[in-house]
């Protein structure tokens, strides 16, 4: 097999998402990790950055631009010319399918006779995610000078062969890209967390220590996003690593929660709707005793567990979710092995102002107040979870009562993309 | 306290008639918990335990504010709470009553 180095292209500007996309997350781990990962095969690994300065914490060897506001023909020309290696496969930051199968299938097709091995997808090249020598470093170099910097014209003026994604035998997935937060929402739910993970990460993580589950009902991604920018939950935001997590359909508490706490779907939990309650398989209370274990809901027992749960109800001014706290409190401090905490309040606020109302964001900041209090005392491991989103209304907010007919997704996607938080 | 005949002797039933958040009318016979317990305090919670396991707590000072029912249902009661216009806590099939201390 011919010599190869990985080239990671993380220097955009990412103006249409907003924020830069190397460090969007993906399935517990940013986007550009989650290359470099990919990557670990290849004897050398560049990542083509704008500015050192912000990745100075990587492992990897950083080039930088030289020309700015040049394009990806920039970074790809920087790693070329920093590389021992004869070949460079070229992948840009924003394809966290991208996985070590797809890459080696990819340089196992490098002959050696040509200059660029272009994957194309449905007949379109994708020049950030293709193979290119060392040896076109002169023809870079001249596009350079007179300010060429389309893929296309280097890919005429070389010996060029293509490679069609189906000949890799892989599909569409492993090269998805997305330059848009709602594309970043597209790709989280159809390839990204799922709330059926939860349970086997909470027995997994049970196994190792005490674990406290933080379940914040009615919290969407988009939510959680919205209050993360504008301050609303700095305890969380610095501390947790959050997620989106797609829920099952339809996204409303009594199916997502069964999902939560057994791990498995509807078809197989048997809790369809708001009105189910009998879930058909062991949840994470199974076994459970209120020696080790305390499950704390809030004023109505929600589905019918191995384990009753502690109700509690909004007094003396207080809401349900402050008696929550004050319980969970109590529990840590009496060292009990799982503690399951299910605040209701922000869903609440979402209902009735909505989703991104100034008193959504303001529960939002009195849980995230809760969870950094826990913290403090709780001697194991917090996760936070949620069960589904809630999208506006005219006059408040709803969720899974108004299936879509778009042809993408049953519901709305706000509804669908809830969040799952671990301690960084 | 069980929900059983005879519960309800000698109290009078009001009549609860209004509209829902979802627009869906409602019309019940209905009993003022706060009479039915008789002795409910500020700081007692309330539990209401259903047959079909939707348990609903709610506090001793909502139910003596006088706002929270037993309304009969068929052949039995669920609770009906008319703010609560989303109806979470109308737990249906109600089978009994049990009021502890508030911590």
């Amino acid at each position: 097999m011919v010599k190869t180095a990985a080239g990671i292209l993380a220097g955009g500007k990412s103006s249409r998402m907003g924020k830069n996309k190397a460090s969007l997350t993906w399935n517990g781990d940013t986007f550009l990790h989650t290359l470099i990962d990919a990557c670990r095969d290849f004897p050398e690994i560049y990542v083509s950055v704008d500015d050192r300065e912000k990745y100075r914490d990587l492992s990897c060897t950083l080039v930088e631009d030289e020309e700015k506001e040049y394009g990806p023909l920039e970074g790809i020309y920087q790693v070329l010319k920093q590389m021992d290696a004869p070949y460079a496969v070229m992948l840009a930051t924003d394809m966290p399918m991208i996985s070590r199968e797809f890459l080696k299938a990819l340089v196992s097709n490098i002959t050696g006779e040509e200059d660029c091995l272009v994957l194309r997808r449905e007949g379109r090249p994708q020049p950030l995610c293709s193979v290119y020598a060392k040896s076109i470093l002169p023809v870079v170099e001249h596009m350079r000078r007179n300010r060429e910097h389309k893929p296309g014209l280097l890919f005429q003026r070389v010996n060029t062969r293509y490679l069609d994604l189906e000949e890799l035998g892989f599909g569409e997935a492993v090269i998805a890209n997305v330059n848009t937060p709602e594309e970043y929402e597209q790709l989280c739910f159809h390839y990204g967390r799922k709330l059926q993970e939860f349970a086997p990460r909470v027995r997994e993580k049970l196994t190792h220590g005490k674990v406290m589950v933080c379940y914040l009902d009615g919290l969407g991604y988009r939510m959680y996003k919205n209050a993360a920018d504008n301050g609303s939950v700095p305890f969380i935001s610095r501390n947790f690593s959050v997620l989106p997590v797609r829920t099952v359909e339809p996204p409303v508490t009594n199916p997502a929660m069964a999902t939560m706490i057994t791990g498995e779907l509807p078809y197989v939990h048997g809790i369809h709707s708001r009105k189910d309650r009998e879930v058909l398989v062991p949840t994470l209370f199974a076994g459970r005793s209120g020696e080790n274990t305390a499950f704390l809901e809030g004023d109505t027992r929600i589905l019918k567990t191995e384990l009753l749960p502690r109700l509690h109800a909004a007094a003396k001014g207080k809401g349900c979710d402050y008696w929550i706290y004050r319980d969970a409190c109590k529990a840590a401090s009496e060292e009990k092995e799982f503690i399951f905490a299910h605040f209701h309040e922000i869903d609440d606020a979402a209902h009735a102002d909505g989703p991104f109302s100034s008193a959504c964001m303001e529960k939002l900041k009195e849980t995230d107040g809760y969870i950094e209090a826990l913290s403090g005392i709780f001697k194991g491991e917090i996760l936070l979870i949620s069960d589904h989103g809630v999208h506006e209304t005219g006059d408040g907010g709803t969720h899974g009562e108004d299936p879509c007919s778009n042809g993408v997704y049953s519901y709305n996607i706000e509804d669908m993309l809830a969040v799952w938080g671990e301690h960084i | 306290m069980k929900i059983e005949d005879g519960l309800f002797e000698g109290m009078t039933p009001v009549k609860l008639k209004g509209k829902c958040a979802d627009g869906a009318e409602y019309s019940y016979q209905a009993f003022s918990v706060s009479e039915v317990l008789g002795s409910v305090t500020a700081d007692s919670l309330v539990e209401f335990v259903s047959g079909d396991g939707r348990d609903t707590l709610v506090s001793g000072e909502e139910i003596l504010a006088g706002d929270v029912y037993l309304a009969q249902d068929g052949e039995t009661y669920r609770l009906v709470i008319p703010k609560d216009t989303h109806r979470r806590r109308w737990c249906k099939h109600i089978t009994e009553i049990e009021s502890e201390q508030g911590g």
